[in-house]
């Protein structure tokens, strides 16, 4: 155990503390009415549920603001910011840089990002505690913010969504002044890589009296804080909390009071619990006992005491009711059709429609002098002409021009493909009588001005998964009585 | 002459380059900035009665569809009337084209043109690479196409008849990245070399990545007013004397031959006819080489050579810095870079400094007469711009 009592006039403390709570609530009857026979969260009446718009940044961003309005401390006078979470929007990137560019922070600030573990909020406070405690840091900001969701239909579906955030500097008014950690032995709660949703080994008992409880009980015993004045557990659900506390023999306020309404906040649980502790302010001298449980894997506490009175911000937007399809719909879990593209796929519009023309590699011949265009078309490029007459145009040619490309944006065929012009056999005309084209299974070498070439039918690209078929050329190395011909 | 007398009497533009620090807004601003500030007296931007803009990917970019009042919202120049001009890469002087006539005809006394094109906020890859937009309207135009097949198709041609060779078009890229070196507008400032053009990179055989112009960022600015005008903003001022666009078909295959580009004869044909000049009447040219063989082909459109003399002529020197008819002293789209928007009011803010003798150590000595050729597309739509020292 590492004890910093002594030296407690200089100590790292906390300076102000917010919470911020999204209006939605989703009520445990609402979605137990969806899940007949899935007990749900012990004790929990309701959980929070973020916007369509929110995430652990924006969340974060509300508690970090609000608690600097409760302080006199200059954005500029932060130098770290740490950020906790379980719900990033991202597998990889700091979110740490999201919320340090949202609220203005110096482009120094030291930024840390504790990502995946429920741990990860206390973590955080004890890391911001160690840098100033160091020097390393005057004042550190801690945001611990989640939007959590567990795997549908099982007991921990419904978890709550908020974020705190905590100043710490010298002399705070709740002196940080002890940490203790315990590993424990194989989790009963993670999500798995690309999942959506927490998984759970379902057996309260176990968890609770075989994992939580001997965890707890271990750093408390480290943390050597007789009798606390208060304990403030978490993640666990309200019913847990009181199991938890009567068997590690807490005393005092147990600051769980918000679980019941707000359900499971993760990482942020137990600095939630906290803030309820602190609220009403507790006697100066007195100490406390802050620790984070990730059921199995283990727990991480801090010891505070309590000195000067501070504000304790609750940013609370009135409670609006969620039903379960909407809770469904703002975790992403059901998602409507996308908004269409401005620039559509080309495959299923009229326009693909209206070049559509039966019969292969149709063309036009101009009635009045002949020549002959693919695809059809209106006008003759070469007399002026306006009626035409449908037909099949020639399967062979020869290379016009052509050219090898090495920088394309096309798929699957790879770089580097030729595209060219070829000049159709028979009379077509001037403008008339040449079709343009990718080549495919041509060796490129053999391509030249003049080759000899067919037209075959190809796909030519996917749009939206809707296939497109068109024409090719190839360089006629064959016949159909066998290889090694030459296309008539 | 166009009608009463059109001239330009301010021109300016930004730095061309991969400009991440700035918006499509900014470029616009501090182009029209530059230009305002582009004559020995200034232009009172009061006076400035309407606009034309040139951008040709604001809405495949910028997914952006009012794009007269993207101009007119940066510059705080509403409630005057602002119009688009989109005709792909020859969309700048297409802008210059129709602000000189509403000038001609009376409509305006003072206008301003700007090309603006923000390019660079895409991977290069992703934007005329991948447009397919522009490059594959339908399922017959040909899957993979990109936009140096569409200068390359007629090298292949023009190897194969004879007519060029592949150090003939390494030679254009090394003229103008040495011109663009003396260009503090210009993006690619370095010399390079034909065995280097020729080992680089390749993109669409024959043309390499130094055969290619960079995506760029960029904008550009004019001012055109009445000629009798002309003298309240500038004792030197530069007359626009001629502009002409022309068409061609859509499809590289309802070309009837490759190796020689129908718009961009037309074009000059007609412009040369406006202005009252031959083809050697002109003293400096900046020409559209996007790709080096577009340069070589617009010798020949343009009728500097005669056809099938390009690759002799390019040899001879004419057209390098010093020579009979210099070609593009300002580094050109190879090295000064191709914002495809702004390329055509920037080719005519070279020939406004040439025809001053303000464009320092690329200055063409004496000229008297100078040239854009902005080509877009596939040769599908060229303007040719003339300007005369007044």
């Amino acid at each position: 155990m590492h004890d910093q009592r002594s030296d407690a006039v200089m100590a790292a403390g906390v300076r102000g503390l917010a919470t911020y709570v999204p209006p939605g609530r989703l009520s445990v009857d609402e979605w137990r009415r969806h899940w007949p026979g899935v007990g749900g969260p012990g004790g929990v009446r309701s959980v929070s549920v973020a916007g369509y718009d929110e995430d652990i940044v924006t969340m974060g961003v509300e508690a970090v603001d609000a608690v600097l309005a409760s302080t006199d401390a200059a954005i500029d006078d932060i130098d770290f910011l740490v950020v906790a979470t379980c719900s990033s929007p991202y597998a990889e990137h700091s979110v740490a840089t999201e919320v340090a560019r949202a609220v203005g922070l110096p482009r120094s600030a030291a930024l840390v990002d504790l990502a995946g573990s429920a741990l990860g909020g206390v973590a955080a406070l004890a890391a911001a505690t160690d840098a100033v405690n160091s020097g390393r840091a005057r004042n550190a900001l801690v945001v611990a913010s989640e939007r959590r969701r567990g795997s549908l239909g099982t007991a921990v579906e419904a978890l709550g969504s908020g974020s705190v955030a905590m100043l710490v500097s010298n002399n705070g008014s709740v002196a940080i002044d002890g940490t203790a950690s315990w590993r424990h032995g194989v989790p009963t709660r993670w999500r798995p890589d690309g999942d959506g949703g927490l998984h759970h080994y379902d057996d309260t008992r176990y968890e609770v009296n075989g994992q939580v409880v001997p965890a707890i009980s271990a750093v408390l015993g480290q943390l050597e804080v007789e009798a606390p004045f208060f304990s403030a557990f978490g993640p666990l659900d309200a019913k847990a909390v009181t199991t938890v506390a009567r068997a590690v023999g807490a005393k005092g306020e147990l600051g769980s009071t918000e679980v019941a309404t707000l359900g499971d906040l993760g990482s942020a649980a137990p600095l939630f619990a906290l803030a309820g502790c602190l609220s009403p302010w507790p006697p100066a001298g007195e100490r406390g006992v802050c620790a984070a449980v990730e059921p199995g894997s283990g727990a991480l506490a801090v010891a505070l005491t309590v000195h000067t009175s501070t504000p304790v911000v609750a940013r609370r937007p009135e409670p609006v009711a969620v039903g379960y399809v909407e809770y469904l719909q703002r975790s992403g879990v059901l998602t409507g059709p996308t908004p269409p593209e401005p620039i559509v796929p080309y495959a299923a519009t009229p326009g693909a429609a209206r070049d559509d023309v039966d019969g292969g590699l149709a063309g036009a011949r101009c009635e009045a002098c002949g020549s002959m265009f693919v695809p059809p078309r209106r006008v003759c490029l070469d007399c002026g002409g306006d009626r035409f007459t449908i037909e099949q145009a020639p399967r062979s040619g020869t290379v016009v021009t052509f050219n090898v490309q090495h920088v394309v944006a096309v798929h699957p065929e790879p770089a580097p493909v030729a595209v060219g012009v070829v000049r159709l056999t028979g009379e077509g005309g001037q403008r008339g009588g040449q079709v343009s084209a990718m080549f495919c299974d041509s060796d490129l070498g053999s391509l030249s001005v003049g080759a000899a070439v067919e037209m075959v039918y190809r796909r030519i690209g996917v749009d939206d998964g809707l296939v497109k078929y068109g024409w090719k050329a190839r360089v006629a190395t064959f016949d159909d009585n066998g290889p090694g011909g030459v296309h008539p | 002459m166009i009608g009463p007398g059109v001239s330009i009497v301010a021109a300016g533009m930004v730095p061309f380059g991969e400009r991440f620090e700035s918006s499509y807004e900014d470029l616009a601003v501090d182009a029209w900035r530059a230009c305002l500030a582009g004559s020995e007296r200034g232009v009172d931007p009061d006076r400035i009665e309407a606009a034309w803009l040139s951008t040709a990917l604001g809405g495949l970019i910028r997914r952006e569809a009012v794009t007269g009042a993207s101009l007119a919202d940066p510059l705080g120049f509403h409630p005057r009337p602002v119009t688009r001009i989109e005709n792909a890469c020859a969309g700048g002087s297409d802008a210059v084209r129709n602000a000189a006539f509403a000038v001609a005809a009376g409509a305006y006394d003072v206008v301003v043109v700007l090309g603006v094109e923000k390019m660079r906020d895409l991977p290069t890859r992703a934007s005329l690479i991948a447009q397919r937009g522009t490059m594959s309207h339908l399922w017959w135009h040909p899957r993979g196409a990109t936009s140096p097949y569409l200068f390359a198709q007629h090298a292949t041609v023009m190897v194969d008849e004879g007519r060029l060779s592949r150090e003939d078009m390494a030679l254009v890229s090394v003229k103008n990245h040495d011109h663009g070196m003396r260009n503090p507008n210009a993006f690619m400032r370095k010399s390079v070399t034909v065995e280097q053009v020729l080992g680089s990179a390749p993109v669409c055989e024959p043309l390499t990545v130094l055969d290619c112009c960079p995506t760029t960022d960029g904008a550009a600015a004019v001012v055109l007013c009445r000629s009798n005008l002309a003298n309240e903003f500038t004792d030197a001022p530069v007359e626009l004397v001629a502009t002409a666009l022309a068409t061609d078909t859509m499809y590289s295959h309802t070309k009837p031959a490759f190796g020689i580009q129908a718009a961009p004869t037309r074009a000059a044909a007609d412009a040369y006819r406006m202005a009252g000049i031959t083809p050697s009447d002109v003293d400096m040219a900046e020409l559209h080489d996007c790709f080096t063989v577009a340069e070589l082909l617009a010798y020949e459109d343009l009728g500097f050579c005669g056809r099938g003399e390009s690759a002799a002529w390019l040899r001879s020197g004419a057209p390098a810095l010093g020579g009979v008819q210099p070609c593009n002293p300002s580094g050109g789209l190879l090295s000064k870079g191709h914002p495809v928007g702004a390329t055509g009011v920037a080719q005519l803010c070279e020939v406004f400094w040439q025809l001053r003798g303000e464009a320092g150590d690329r200055q063409v000595d004496g000229a008297r007469i100078g040239l854009t050729h902005n080509v877009g597309g596939n040769g599908q739509v060229c303007c040719v711009n003339i300007a005369r020292r007044g």
